[in-house]
């Protein structure tokens, strides 16, 4: 059990260090240079804009800049934003609590949703509600966030004037986007679930059960949902990180403050600090997220350590 | 059937479908901006009053031939990294894993994105930045179903008889793993479109000669409120063709033998 942890933990590091180097020769080696052409769009002189380029060291050799740029972030100083000149752990934290409540909220929509959608297909004796579920599951994987996202504010803001179609603060603010994105949640959650169920419905021990004349619902809830909570853990942990990634899209469409909507908005405006700073973020959440599920199965499951 | 079907379809939009378009998608009628459904516009017009049905006709081929590309670049590189990642040497087999595990620890969209806003902004770019985020777990994928392969009895048969080790790859791996590589294939496909069309939609398909699915949408959020025709067509057309691709997944020869 320890032994697993700590490998699972050192899996993260590297992985973590491999991303962060990657990221940061990827982003110097492309072209574009956001400060130059920030200076001279301003009226700048290019002696200023080279003397700009000097003060933030990176008219240095690319391996001092990377060393330099690596002792800063372990030191928790992640730069400054070339747009807005603030300091990007302080933007980041700003705007992250956003996301954060986006993805719990779709993630338990799409658990809500997605899991009895996935246990039906395997569990129900009637073969229509088997079918209707498998169909539903199957169209809520093909549907784009930013669609539903727009049908709902056309529904909910435009016509029947129930709910804001943007901004953030407040459960009002909440319930279109989180249910736009729980919904790609859902189907994916379901599908997911759906072989994992499927696979423990066909044990040994579960036909047992029923030739013993157990009930359904213990049935249901003793001999399949019980084993197989590790790994519809797992399936929903690693929906987290979809969603905390896809939450980009989202933020967009409801125009939601968060840090998908901040990448977006970095990168299309070429502030390498900054789209490098969230993208580690992100990075770290999502290896931090799947780590944690591989471990709490690891807890519910006795059989895998 | 439903395979045959799939193919036609994705043909249909690719081929003959611009070919059907009643007016030019890109002509802008001024004072007939932004109308719903008549006669002579069947899904109605946009903001510049631009034919809504044409350009989701002509829309199509864009959106398809990029998601397209994407998933043939993301198979091209993700077969590669795979054979690496199984090869017999373990420091090309390790390096390949590592760097397999490092790709996957970025959430493939947002990877996409940050590809392709980097080199630049039009169809080619949303391509290849999905193609190199499509590779990982195309990759992760092959990577399994080589293995497995590789641990049968008749591959350990081959190569006591002295079987070379491309021979055998080529020759007894390759045929076996065409079930998980076309159902990989076709996912990478429409997992390509949906956000292909959502990266065109947050403003990465630059400035465009030619109208695509996610571009309609971005600017069809403008005119909801007066034409929601142009949003729900451009949504649906993109919905029915993820529905086709993963229809096509799951039919792929052997798909389900797993």
């Amino acid at each position: 059990m320890a032994a697993a942890l700590s490998r699972g933990l050192l899996t993260a590091i590297l992985t973590l260090a491999a991303a962060y180097t990657l990221a940061f020769f990827a982003l110097r080696l492309l072209p574009g240079d956001a400060i130059r052409a920030q200076i001279l769009a301003g009226g700048g002189s290019a002696a200023a804009a080279q003397a700009r380029i000097a003060e933030l060291g990176l008219d240095k050799p690319l391996f001092e800049q990377f060393s330099t740029s690596l002792l800063n972030t372990l030191h928790g100083d992640f730069g400054v934003s070339i747009s807005s000149g603030r300091p990007i752990l302080t933007i980041i934290q700003e705007q992250f609590p956003a996301t954060l409540e986006l993805a719990l909220a779709a993630l338990l929509i799409g658990m809500s949703v997605g899991l009895p959608m996935g246990a039906a297909v395997v569990w129900s004796e009637r073969r229509a509600v088997r079918i209707v579920a498998a169909g539903f599951a199957g169209l809520t994987t093909a549907l784009p966030t930013y669609w539903t996202g727009i049908i709902a504010i056309y529904v909910f803001s435009a016509w029947l004037r129930a709910l804001p179609s943007a901004g953030a603060g407040g459960l009002n603010r909440l319930i279109l986007p989180a249910a736009a994105l729980g919904l790609a949640l859902a189907g994916n959650i379901a599908r997911g679930a759906a072989p994992a169920l499927a696979a423990i419905a066909h044990m040994d021990y579960a036909r047992t059960a029923r030739a013993k004349g157990l009930t359904a619902r213990v049935r249901l809830f003793d001999h399949l949902l019980r084993p197989a909570l590790p790994t519809l853990f797992t399936i929903c942990a690693l929906q987290l990180g979809f969603a905390l990634s896809g939450a980009a899209l989202t933020e967009s469409v409801f125009v939601r403050p968060g840090i998908g909507r901040l990448l977006v908005n970095a990168v299309l405006e070429r502030d390498t600090p900054l789209v490098q700073g969230i993208v580690l973020l992100i990075a770290l959440l999502y290896i931090v997220v799947n780590g944690a599920a591989d471990w709490l199965s690891l807890l519910a499951d006795p059989r895998l350590r | 059937m439903s395979r045959a079907f799939a193919v036609l379809y994705l043909l249909f939009i690719i081929g003959i479908a611009p070919l059907l378009a009643p007016y030019d998608a890109l002509y802008a009628r001024s004072g007939e901006e932004t109308q719903p459904p008549t006669a002579a516009h069947a899904l109605g017009t946009d903001a510049l009053g631009r034919d809504v049905l044409s350009r989701l006709l002509v829309g199509g081929r864009v959106t398809v031939l990029v998601a397209g590309s994407a998933a043939a670049l993301a198979a091209f590189f993700g077969v590669l990294l795979a054979v690496l990642a199984a090869s017999h040497n373990r420091t090309v087999a390790r390096i390949a894993s590592a760097f397999i595990a490092t790709l996957l620890a970025f959430p493939g969209i947002l990877l996409a994105f940050v590809v392709a806003a980097l080199i630049g902004s039009g169809p080619l770019q949303i391509a290849v930045g999905l193609g190199v985020s499509g590779a990982a777990p195309f990759a992760r994928v092959m990577r399994i179903a080589i293995l497995q392969i590789q641990s049968m009895g008749y591959i350990e048969a081959a190569r006591s008889l002295g079987g070379s080790r491309v021979g055998i790859l080529w020759r007894h791996i390759r045929p076996n793993l065409a079930s998980a590589f076309w159902a990989q294939a076709t996912l990478a496909f429409a997992w390509s479109l949906l956000n292909g069309a959502g990266l065109s939609f947050l403003g990465l398909a630059g400035e465009l000669a030619q109208p695509d699915w996610g571009v309609m949408l971005a600017e069809s959020r403008g005119i909801l409120r007066v034409q929601p025709v142009a949003a729900l067509a451009a949504g649906c057309a993109i919905v029915l063709t993820v529905l086709v691709l993963n229809r096509l997944s799951t039919s792929a020869p052997d798909a389900r033998r797993s």
